[in-house]
């Protein structure tokens, strides 16, 4: 904002008052929250010297101004509670996280239709759990939002964000109007994909494939995160990352082994929370490798057909809940990841 | 570039903001043109050369420090504390304009342009100031979302389109004056109200000098009068308050060459907000709007009862003058009540009128020409009161002239000599022609003969309708006698009369409903908003089913007209999209909407979804329908990826 009254080089400890004053959340209704900027700050003293001075003199001409200065601050209020009104569900736009990963997001949406708002605007979007704040920044301008942010979560977890909240100075930046959306939403934390080969010591894993094996590559498939730099095409790369691809290696046979993975949630006595994460790390980065190729997916007792969009997201959901279990993985044959080691 | 450009259109919003206080100020007449054109021009100096032409923040300062230590000599010199302080706000706002464009700048230019624009809600009360304020609300708000969108992490935001907050500005309007009527006013204090400069007074005076006619009767207006009477149509208001003589002062004492005041023995005082009953009798109302003026006299009509709720202290003295105790510096609305037209007495009904005075009968400086010349005219008559009647009429078969030559060491003479001259000369010679007769007389100036405005219904007393007429004391109170010829009422209109209703009726409007605006004036708003309402009812439930009707037709017409144009292109465009799909390997079904299909390969999601989108919206009217050649575009642009 280019209009901070700090710009006027005022005494400390009027810009100590001024701070002081924006801290202020008064209640407008119920769930909306309004403050003042530090422009805000100086324009209501200049609102309230101009009332008081017509109150005190009945001057006609001084109520004029103090009514139209009024209605403009009024309005300033009306146009923020219809922007924040008009912007979209945004739970839609957030991706799923990677525990303990940086996620960057920029995202575009419309603002409703039935809006009439076409006003540029900075929102800040703002969400909580367990102690770690989430916070986007949305660009308002052309009936479209972008959104941009980079989100990251510690824990792994299916996590149901009860209400975020939306708040912005715009349109002149005098006030700044919060109000708290209620709808509530999941964000999916998974974990942190970890390459994996099956030789990895610590690791049990049975059958015929070795997934990262053989000096030729067979296949190309696009990048996701996680992926191993070594394996991008770099010859076919550019500088938008969504076009990356991915050297694919093993043999044909392998390639056909690969359609079951089996994983065993089982958690050895011995074993820390850190080692089931990587066990879990390890599926979720088998899961972004294969995807395009329609295998399935056994996670303890639950069982997930690739195939199908839905299932694939259910896998995820499932992976991001995951626990340790106590009896081995439904079905058999396929790839087997375990942290038991022999020991079931 | 795009930041270069956003700063300079910050630069000329808060400039703009800056120059409607300016212009604000300009309207008060305590402002010298010199210094609020200096603001100007230094402003039209930077729009026209660009932020390059500034000073910097220190030589500016320089420039307001000049400003205070000049403005601190003007008020040593004698000038008058007002004066000086907008002399400085004025000198500060010049040190503003041609200051460096910094965030401090802006800010300094949008504060220093609200004071500016404050400063004249109490230094001017024109109608104009209406002009500066809108500007301001609209500048203001354009320069405050401007200076928001700077500066933000990712780049400055796109200025909002003037056409969204236009949108905004009617509503903005009628909610302030909503809240403008809404809110209760109190008085604590006078001092901040809005004030003008005491007009200086031509016409009307309370001293006479015979001799020729210096003082100057032009068109500017003194008084505006209107009705407040419930449910009184104009007509009847025209009828009832025209043709009333507005008595100012009375002036006993003859010198010879003029007439003076007599010092007056008994002096009713009244204090502000109370009620003057000047007769015990019933009246119609009326509020009278007077002009701030150098002179205090608060001009009374014939008829007059009383006046209610004065503003500020008045005295009435035992010769019928009711005085301010300072002339006040701000218009003042005077509440009067008036006997009606048929029930006029030929003098003022009013208690506080004292009898004649010895001076009034004074005879000592009536000079021997006229003496001889009342002696031969009422030779022929049976009595006093039928002579005095005779000279009247003599004197109103003269002819009026206000540029006649007059000889001041004895102007009575020549009057009597060129038998034409002007109203106080007339006024002259029949008071001491009474006086001779052995009647009190003595002459009163005041007003005469009105303007009425067609457009607004009320009436005008400009400076030319000042006027000097007779009061003679007979059968025990003073009667008003007019010798002054029929001619003089005979002026030449202004050029531009309609233009001039107009003009004043907006005038009227802006004191009556704003700056005279009181707790009482809301009920009656909003009776006769109600009034208005139920008089029109049928016709505005008829104007609103019309608007209605014609604006679901073209609703209608317009979604029938997309429609249309949306069938005849699409059906040129349809089959170019199929063979385009059936090339990216996807066949669709007949009457299949995209959204159905699947995205074709090697066209990400995202463009491929934001392209139909776009197709959907043609239907919609959302976007132009487009062509083929729009199409192939659309789908070249898919194929590239952007």
């Amino acid at each position: 904002m280019a209009y901070d009254p700090a710009d006027l080089k005022l005494p400390p400890w009027l810009l100590g008052l001024l701070d002081g004053l924006i801290l202020l959340h008064l209640p407008l209704a119920p769930h909306w929250r309004i403050a003042m900027t530090r422009p805000g700050v100086m324009f209501i003293a200049a609102l309230a010297g101009i009332w008081a001075a017509a109150f005190y003199s009945g001057n006609n001409l001084l109520y004029l101004c103090g009514a139209v200065m009024t209605v403009l601050m009024l309005a300033t209020v009306a146009q923020a509670i219809c922007l924040l009104q008009s912007l979209p569900d945004l739970q839609a736009a957030i991706p799923m996280l990677e525990a303990g990963q940086v996620t960057a997001l920029r995202h575009e949406a419309p603002v409703r239709s039935n809006a009439a708002m076409n006003i540029s605007a900075i929102v800040d979007i703002r969400w909580h759990h367990a102690g770690s704040v989430f916070a986007l920044a949305g660009r308002c301008s052309q009936r479209q939002i972008r959104l941009d942010g980079r989100l990251r979560s510690l824990h792994r977890g299916l996590f149901r964000i009860a209400a975020m909240e939306l708040s912005t100075s715009a349109p002149i930046g005098l006030f700044v109007l919060s109000c708290v959306r209620q709808s509530p939403f999941e964000m999916t934390v998974l974990p942190a994909p970890v390459p994996w080969t099956k030789t990895e010591p610590g690791l049990s894993c049975s059958g015929d494939i070795a997934l990262l094996e053989g000096d030729q590559w067979h296949d190309l498939r696009a990048y996701a995160p996680g992926d191993a730099l070594a394996r991008v095409h770099w010859r076919k790369a550019d500088g938008n990352i969504s076009n990356w691809v991915v050297k694919r290696f093993g043999s044909h046979t392998h390639r056909e082994n690969d359609t079951l993975l089996r994983v065993d949630l089982r958690q050895p006595q011995d074993a820390d929370k850190a080692a089931f994460e990587q066990l879990l790390g390890r599926v979720y980065s088998w899961l972004l490798q294969q995807k395009h190729h329609a295998p399935a997916l056994v996670l303890g007792q639950a069982t997930f057909d690739l195939v199908q969009k839905t299932h694939f997201q259910r896998a995820l959901r499932a992976l991001a809940v995951a626990e340790p279990e106590s009896v081995p993985p439904a079905g058999q044959g396929g790839l087997l990841l375990s942290l038991m080691d022999g020991r079931h | 570039m795009a930041q270069a450009d956003a700063l300079l259109r910050a630069e000329r919003l808060t400039l703009a903001v800056l120059l409607c206080g300016v212009a604000a100020l300009a309207l008060s007449d305590f402002v010298s043109p010199f210094y609020w054109s200096l603001s100007v021009v230094a402003a039209l100096l930077r729009l026209w050369l660009g932020p390059k032409f500034h000073l910097s923040e220190m030589q500016a300062s320089f420039i307001g420090w000049a400003g205070f230590i000049w403005v601190g000599l003007e008020l040593v010199m004698g000038r008058e504390l007002v004066v000086a302080f907008t002399d400085f706000l004025l000198i500060l706002a010049l040190a503003v304009v041609v200051e460096a464009a910094t965030p401090r700048n802006h800010l300094h230019r949008m504060l220093v342009g609200l004071f500016l624009l404050l400063g004249a809600a109490v230094l001017t009360d024109s109608v104009l100031f209406v002009l500066p304020l809108t500007a301001m609300l609209w500048f203001f708000w354009r320069a405050a979302a401007c200076l928001y969108g700077l500066n933000w992490p990712g780049g400055d935001l796109a200025a909002t389109g003037v056409a969204q907050d236009l949108r905004w500005m009617p509503a903005v309007a009628v909610l302030a004056a909503l809240l403008f009527v809404g809110l209760p006013r109190f008085e604590f204090h006078s001092l901040l109200q809005a004030q003008q400069p005491r007009m200086q007074t031509s016409g009307f005076s309370d001293r006479v000098q015979l001799g020729d006619f210096a003082r100057q009767l032009d068109e500017q207006v003194v008084m505006r009068v209107e009705s407040t009477e419930p449910g009184e149509s104009p007509t009847a208001f025209r009828q009832r308050i025209s043709g009333r003589y507005w008595r100012g002062v009375a002036l006993s004492v003859f010198t010879g060459t003029g007439w003076q005041r007599a010092k007056a023995r008994n002096v009713h005082r009244f204090p502000a907000r109370s009620d003057v009953e000047l007769a015990q009798a019933g009246g119609a109302g009326v509020a009278v709007y007077r002009e701030a003026s150098d002179h205090p006299y608060i001009h009374l009509p014939d008829g007059a009862v009383s006046m209610l709720h004065i503003p500020e202290a008045v005295r009435v003295d035992d010769a019928g003058a009711i005085t301010f105790n300072v002339a006040p510096s701000r218009r003042l609305k005077l509440m009067m009540q008036l006997l009606k037209k048929e029930k006029l007495p030929a003098g003022r009904p009013d208690q506080f009128m004292r009898p004649p005075l010895p001076r009034e009968f004074d005879t000592s400086a009536i000079p021997t020409g006229l003496l001889n010349w009342v002696r031969d005219t009422s030779a022929t008559a049976k009595n006093k009161r039928q002579a005095l009647v005779h000279l009247r009429n003599i004197l109103k078969s003269w002819d009026y002239d206000l540029h006649v030559p007059v000889d001041s060491t004895h102007p009575i003479e020549s009057f009597l000599n060129n038998k034409r001259g002007h109203c106080e000369l007339f006024a002259t010679v029949l008071a001491l022609a009474a006086r001779e007769l052995g009647f009190a007389a003595r002459i009163v100036n005041g007003y005469y003969s009105t303007d009425w405005n067609e457009v607004g219904g009320f009436l005008l007393i400009r400076k030319k309708h000042a006027h000097s007429w007779v009061e003679v004391w007979l059968d025990g109170r003073w009667w008003r006698m007019d010798p002054t010829p029929p001619s003089r009422w005979l002026v030449p209109e202004s050029r531009f009369m309609g233009f001039d209703a107009v003009w004043e009726s907006a005038k009227m409007t802006w004191y009556r409903y704003v700056l005279d605006f009181e707790d009482s004036d809301r009920g009656d708003l909003m009776g006769a908003i109600w009034q208005f309402l139920m008089a029109n009812s049928l016709w505005l439930f008829f104007m609103i089913g019309i608007a209605a009707v014609m604006g679901l037709l073209w609703r209608r017409y317009h979604r029938y007209m997309i429609a249309l144009s949306w069938h005849r292109r699409s059906r040129a465009c349809w089959p170019l999209l199929d063979r385009w799909l059936q090339v990216q390997g996807i066949c669709r079904k007949k009457c299949q909407p995209l959204r159905g299909i699947e995205h074709p390969a090697g066209v990400s999601e995202k463009h491929w979804r934001a392209f139909v989108n776009a197709w959907e919206a043609q239907a919609y009217g959302g976007t132009d329908v487009w062509r083929r050649r729009d199409l192939k575009r659309h789908l070249r642009a898919l194929l590239e990826g952007c």
